[in-house]
């Protein structure tokens, strides 16, 4: 069973719409693009570089497919381009008919099968880079085993958000937390199973509180 | 001139419904299995203590007003006896004792109780309020204990806002099991560059 890990940059309101530039993706009206750029460091490089530095695949949608494959070929001299030209993209999309950046695989069929089967095979860890739309469809069935958040000091206020609806509740367990000089926090997940509820009420409910109770199950 | 200062209990995916139970809520109480620690006590009590009065949203006062009241000890001695304001438009008066309802414009209001008190203004949950607060550049640091779990579904902390709100990072710790305290002051202008 190989991990399925989602690293994302996101605001302090979970936006992750846009964050490298203006023409990254400008759907839906959304004009804050390039929000993450001003607060990048020398740490931040480091530890992107780690998150790298072992063999992964990648797990990608049509949208961030396509940034990467007009991009990346067109690098040279570059040990990250170099990385992610040869390693093995599994690409998920109805639109497309065919991937030509070099040892891509388009995912024919449904998605979340493919992934679940993709998982149970052996090989390196999988990452999810960019791919809003791909993360739901993840979320929903539950096949992401780890998040990396880059939480970055800023409320962008709309934009497309990590976590949309239809995200299957779950416990998570903190691995890891860093920040960086610009108050970027970086914080590593891992799914811990099923929520823990408990209450902090009275046993005893007050009277006040049964009328508030009432009150509110009323709207 | 007083300093509004926001504390939110939130998850992962931002929702700060029903936090500690006891509300209509699928996930109310989801919180309450996720030890915070001593750091966490400590984070909680230093802001409870140094606090001069509470600002909160008329659903988030009711919950409060129903619960304090009947319990003991220097959290509740402390939330009891301190002056409370309550933002609504439906509420007529605030029985919970030292309370007074906001009437008007929100805003306004707010801008008058930071000349008011000297300290902190601290204000609990109270979603809709804090979204306006934010909107209008009211809020002076923004305290946030995020717990690991993603909930899914419920009210959220932040909603749109007409621009972007860049924040300074003050403090930031991980706490009990894995639970991170975030201390952010809005900066107003300009990122970090």
């Amino acid at each position: 069973m190989r991990k399925l890990i989602v690293g994302t940059f996101v605001s302090l309101d979970g936006v992750m719409q846009g964050p490298g530039g203006p023409e990254e993706d400008p759907t839906d009206g959304f004009t804050h693009g390039g929000w993450s750029v001003n607060y990048w460091d020398e740490f931040m490089g480091r530890v992107m570089d780690e998150g790298t530095s072992e063999p992964y695949e990648l797990l990608l949608g049509r949208k961030t497919y396509e940034i990467f494959a007009a991009h990346w070929p067109h690098v040279s001299d570059d040990p990250m381009a170099d990385k992610l030209n040869s390693i093995p993209k599994h690409v998920a999309s109805r639109a497309l008919d065919t991937v030509e950046w070099n040892n891509s695989n388009l995912i024919t069929g449904d998605v979340a099968e493919y992934v679940a089967k993709l998982k149970e095979e052996d090989g390196p860890e999988i990452q999810v880079h960019g791919s809003w739309n791909l993360i739901q469809t993840l979320l929903r069935h539950e096949l992401v085993d780890e998040f990396r958040v880059w939480i970055f000091p800023v409320l962008i206020g709309d934009g497309k958000r990590l976590f949309g609806e239809g995200t299957t509740p779950s416990g998570l367990r903190l691995v890891d937390t860093k920040t960086s000089s610009t108050g970027v926090v970086i914080a590593t997940y891992e799914r811990a199973g099923d929520i823990d509820y408990g209450s902090f009420a009275l046993e005893e409910p007050t009277e006040a509180e049964v009328e508030r109770r009432e009150r509110q199950a009323d709207g | 001139m007083g300093r509004i200062v926001v504390t939110e209990f939130v998850s992962l995916d931002g929702v700060m419904e029903a936090p500690g139970g006891g509300e209509d809520f699928r996930h109310a109480g989801w919180t309450f299995e996720i030890e915070r620690g001593a750091e966490g006590d400590k984070f909680k009590r230093d802001e409870t203590m140094e606090a001069e009065a509470l600002l909160l949203g008329r659903k988030t006062y009711e919950g409060f007003a129903a619960a304090w009241p009947g319990q003991e000890g220097e959290f509740a001695d402390k939330f009891n006896t301190m002056p409370k304001y309550v933002v609504s438009s439906t509420l007529d008066r605030a029985e919970w004792n030292n309370s007074t309802v906001l009437e008007g414009d929100v805003v306004d209001a707010v801008s008058e109780l930071k000349q008011e008190f000297g300290g902190d203004i601290v204000v609990h949950g109270s979603a809709q309020l804090v979204q306006t607060l934010l909107e209008h550049d009211l809020v002076d640091e923004l305290r946030l204990m995020v717990f690991p779990v993603v909930l899914g579904t419920g009210k959220r902390l932040f909603a749109d806002t007409s621009d972007k709100k860049p924040m300074r990072l003050a403090e930031s710790k991980t706490v009990g099991e894995g639970v991170t305290t975030l201390v952010y002051e809005p900066t107003r202008a300009g990122g970090p560059r």
